[in-house]
C-alpha cells in the first residue's frame, strides 16, 4: 500500500516536473516569440504613404503636385446588398477612358471600346463580389466619385487613399519635371529629368503606428503604442520661371510651324549662378499619359543628345586665344585670302567668299573657317584641346537632370581635326555643355555647374564654380567680337534695337551614315543680353529647318524674338 | 468582521473606479479615432484644393480665357530708351 503511494506520489511529482520544466520553457526560452505573436494579434498597424514632394517654380506655382486618389475595397462578409444591386450602384459612377488616341478621337470606335471596357469592369467586378474577404474594386477613384458612393450608404464599402501625380501646367516642363513610374515591386519611383535625379530626396518615407485597438477598430489610450515616424517626400525649388518658361514654350512651338523644324530646343540659363531660368524642348509628351507616347521622347534631348554645334563653337576657341595673349584684336590672318588646303581636305567658308588680312572682328562678323583655323594655329593645337577640355566639353556639366550624357573626346587628334574643331566640326557636344561654355564668357571667365533645382525644402544649393576658364579682360575681348557679331552679321536685322545683344550663329550639318548630309542641318544661335550685364544666357536650336538651312535665318530670329520678351518679362530696362 | 466590511467596500469603490475610468478611456478613444479621421479628411481636401487652384490658374488655361476675353498681342513692343529719360520727362 505504502509503495503504491510512494509510486503515485512520485509520478505526480514527475508530471508536476514536466507541467513546470513546460511552463519555463514557454515562459523563459519562447517569451519573446510569444510577446510577439501576441501583439501582432491585439496591435493594429497603420502604414502612412508619403506624399511625394511637390515640385515648385521660383515664382512659386506648382509644376508637379500630388492628386489623392482612392482605391474601391470590398469586405464582401459585411456586404449587406445583393452583388447586382451593389454593381448597378456603383458602376454607373466610375469614370472609363480611352487612352488610345486614335480611338479616343474616333467617335465611331470609342462607343464601342468603352462599353467593351464597361462590360470587362463589370465581369470582374462580379467575380470579385462572390469571393470571400476583401477585394479592390476599383482603382484611381476621384474625390467627387468617392464622395458619390459614400453617399450611397452601401456597407462593407472602403476607399483607401494614394496619391497620383498631377501637372497643372500640362506638359509645360515635361522634359525638365520627367514622371513617376512603378519599379519591378510596384512602388512608386521618377524616372528621368528631376523626377529622376531626385527620386530619393522626392520619395520621402512610409510612417508605421502600432496600436492596440478596441473590436471596432478605435485606439485603447491605455493600451500599447509603438510609432515610425514617416516623412514626406521633399519639395523642390527650381530656378526655373513659370512665366519665362511658358513664353519660351510659345515661341518655340510657333517657330517650329514657321521654319518647318522637326524639332526644337531652349535653354535660358542665369550667367550668375547657373541657374536654368528655362528648358524647352519640342515636341514633347505628357508625363500624365507618359505610356501613351513613344518611349524615344521621354529623354531630355538638350542633356542627352550631342550635336556638332558648327559656328556657334568658333566664339569659344576664339576666346581662348584672347585668354593667352596669342592674338590682338588688331592682328590680321594671313591666310584667310583663300581657301586653304589642309592634307586631302581644303577648309572653305561657309559662303565661299575670302577677306584677306582679316582681323578677329571680321572672322567672328563673317564666320570665317579659314580664319578660325589661324586662330587655332595661333593658339597651339595642344592649348586648344586643353581649352576645349577646360570648357567642359568631353564630361557631364552635372547638372541635375538624371539622362545627362557627355561623349567622349576622340582619342587620336590629326590635324585636320583640330582644324575642324576650330569652327566646331568633328567634335560632339550637348546643348547644356554649349550653354555652360558660353555662360564662362557672360559671367567674367568662370564655368559653373548649372543647376535647375535651387533649394531642396529650405537647403539652398550652393553656385559650384568648376574652375575659371577666362580671365575677365578676354571675356571682355570677345564680348565686344560678339556684339559686333549681331550688329553687323548675317542676322542683324532681326536684332533688338534697344538692347545690346552678344551673341554668334551656327549652322551645323547632319552626319548621316558617315557622311554629312547636304540637306539637313541643325541651325543654332547663342548668345546673352544685355551684353555688358547679362540677365541671361540663351540657346537656340533648330534641327532641320525647311525655310531656310541657315542659322542666321531661323535660329536667330527666333532667339531675338525669345530675347525680347524676356527682356520684359524680367523688367530689365534698354541700354542703347 | 469590520476588516471584512472595509475591504468589500474598497473592492466596491475599487470596481466603481476602474468602470468609469475604462469608460472615459473609450469615450477619449472614440474622439481620438474621430479626430484623426477629421485630420485625414482635411489633410485630403487641402490637397484637391491646392491641385484645383494650381489647375485654374495655370498659365496653359488662363491663356485660354485671356484670348478669350479679347486680348490680342501687340506686334511691336514699344520700349523707352533708359529709364534715366523717363525721370527727365
Amino acid at each position: 500500500m505504502r509503495t503504491r503511494f510512494q509510486t503515485i506520489f512520485l509520478a505526480f511529482v514527475l508530471f508536476l516536473g514536466l507541467i513546470v520544466l513546460r511552463l519555463s520553457y514557454w515562459s523563459v526560452v519562447k517569451s519573446e516569440e510569444l510577446k510577439n505573436a501576441a501583439q501582432d494579434q491585439y496591435l493594429s498597424q497603420d502604414i502612412h504613404l508619403p506624399k511625394r514632394g511637390s515640385i515648385i517654380t521660383a515664382d512659386q506655382y506648382p509644376l508637379v503636385l500630388n492628386q489623392p486618389v482612392y482605391a474601391l475595397g470590398v469586405y464582401t462578409p459585411s456586404v449587406q446588398t445583393s452583388p447586382k444591386s451593389l454593381v448597378e450602384s456603383v458602376m454607373p459612377l466610375l469614370d472609363f477612358s480611352i487612352d488610345d488616341p486614335a480611338i479616343a478621337t474616333d467617335p465611331a470606335k470609342l462607343e464601342p471600346a468603352l462599353s467593351a471596357l464597361k462590360a470587362e469592369a463589370t465581369t470582374a467586378m462580379y467575380s470579385k463580389l462572390e469571393k470571400t474577404g476583401y477585394s479592390v474594386l476599383a482603382k484611381n477613384i476621384t474625390a467627387p466619385v468617392k464622395d458619390t458612393i459614400t453617399q450611397l450608404g452601401i456597407t462593407g464599402l472602403s476607399f483607401d487613399p494614394s496619391f497620383i501625380r498631377a501637372y497643372p501646367e500640362a506638359s509645360l516642363s515635361a522634359h525638365v519635371t520627367g514622371f513617376v513610374g512603378r519599379d519591378d515591386l510596384g512602388n512608386p519611383r521618377g524616372y528621368f529629368g528631376l523626377e529622376g535625379y531626385y527620386d530619393r530626396e522626392l520619395a520621402g518615407r512610409d510612417g508605421i503606428d502600432k496600436q492596440e485597438k478596441d473590436a471596432g477598430g478605435n485606439p485603447l489610450l491605455i493600451g500599447q503604442y509603438q510609432s515610425l515616424p514617416g516623412r514626406d517626400g521633399k519639395n523642390l525649388v527650381l530656378h526655373l520661371d513659370r512665366g519665362a518658361q511658358f513664353l519660351v514654350e510659345q515661341s518655340l512651338a510657333e517657330a517650329l510651324t514657321r521654319y518647318g523644324a522637326s524639332s526644337g530646343e531652349v535653354i535660358v540659363m542665369d550667367p550668375s549662378t547657373g541657374g536654368i531660368l528655362a528648358m524647352v524642348t519640342l515636341p514633347t509628351y505628357d508625363p500624365a499619359k507618359f505610356h501613351l507616347f513613344n518611349s524615344s521622347l521621354y529623354k531630355n534631348p538638350a542633356v542627352a543628345n550631342t550635336y556638332e554645334p558648327g559656328s556657334t563653337f568658333k566664339v569659344l576657341v576664339m576666346a581662348a586665344a584672347f585668354n593667352e595673349n596669342v592674338i590682338k584684336a588688331s592682328d590680321q590672318c594671313d591666310i584667310c585670302d583663300k581657301p586653304l588646303p589642309l592634307d586631302k581636305y581644303t577648309i572653305k567658308t561657309w559662303n565661299n567668299e575670302y577677306r584677306a588680312n582679316a582681323t578677329p572682328v571680321d572672322i567672328i562678323v563673317h564666320s570665317d573657317n579659314v580664319g578660325m583655323v589661324w586662330t587655332a594655329r595661333k593658339l597651339g593645337n595642344e592649348k586648344l584641346l586643353s581649352y576645349i577640355k577646360a570648357f567642359g566639353f568631353g564630361e557631364k556639366t552635372g547638372i541635375d537632370l538624371q539622362e545627362e550624357v557627355s561623349s567622349s573626346l576622340r582619342s587620336r587628334w590629326g590635324e585636320v581635326d583640330y582644324a575642324t574643331a576650330s569652327f566646331g566640326q568633328g567634335i560632339a557636344v550637348t546643348s547644356i555643355q554649349m550653354v555652360s561654355a558660353v555662360t564662362a564668357i557672360a559671367n567674367g571667365g568662370e564655368l559653373l555647374e548649372p543647376h535647375v533645382v535651387s533649394s531642396v525644402d529650405d537647403v539652398v544649393i550652393p553656385r559650384k564654380v568648376i574652375r575659371r576658364v577666362l580671365s575677365p579682360s578676354a571675356t571682355t575681348e570677345i564680348t565686344n567680337l560678339m556684339i559686333k557679331a549681331v550688329e553687323d552679321g548675317e542676322a542683324k536685322w532681326a536684332a533688338p534695337k534697344n538692347y545690346t545683344v552678344a551673341g554668334k550663329t551656327g549652322t551645323a550639318q547632319i552626319a548621316v551614315a558617315g557622311h554629312y548630309d547636304a540637306e539637313k542641318t541643325i541651325a543654332s544661335f547663342v548668345g546673352f543680353a544685355p551684353a555688358r550685364n547679362p540677365r541671361f544666357v540663351m540657346l537656340v536650336k533648330l534641327r532641320e529647318p525647311q525655310t531656310s538651312q541657315w542659322g542666321s535665318e531661323t535660329a536667330a530670329p527666333l532667339w531675338f524674338r525669345i530675347a525680347q520678351q524676356l527682356l520684359l518679362h524680367y523688367n530689365i530696362p534698354p541700354d542703347k | 468582521m469590520k476588516l471584512i466590511k472595509f475591504l468589500s467596500l474598497i473592492i466596491v469603490a475599487l470596481v466603481l473606479v476602474n468602470v468609469t475610468l475604462t469608460n472615459r478611456t473609450v469615450d477619449e478613444s472614440l474622439y481620438l479615432s474621430q479626430l484623426s479621421s477629421d485630420i485625414n479628411s482635411l489633410q485630403e481636401d487641402n490637397l484637391l484644393r491646392q491641385t484645383r487652384i494650381a489647375q485654374l490658374g495655370s498659365l496653359p488655361v488662363l491663356a485660354e480665357k485671356i484670348e478669350a476675353a479679347g486680348f490680342v498681342e501687340t506686334p511691336t513692343v514699344v520700349a523707352l530708351p533708359t529709364p534715366a529719360s523717363v525721370a527727365l520727362r
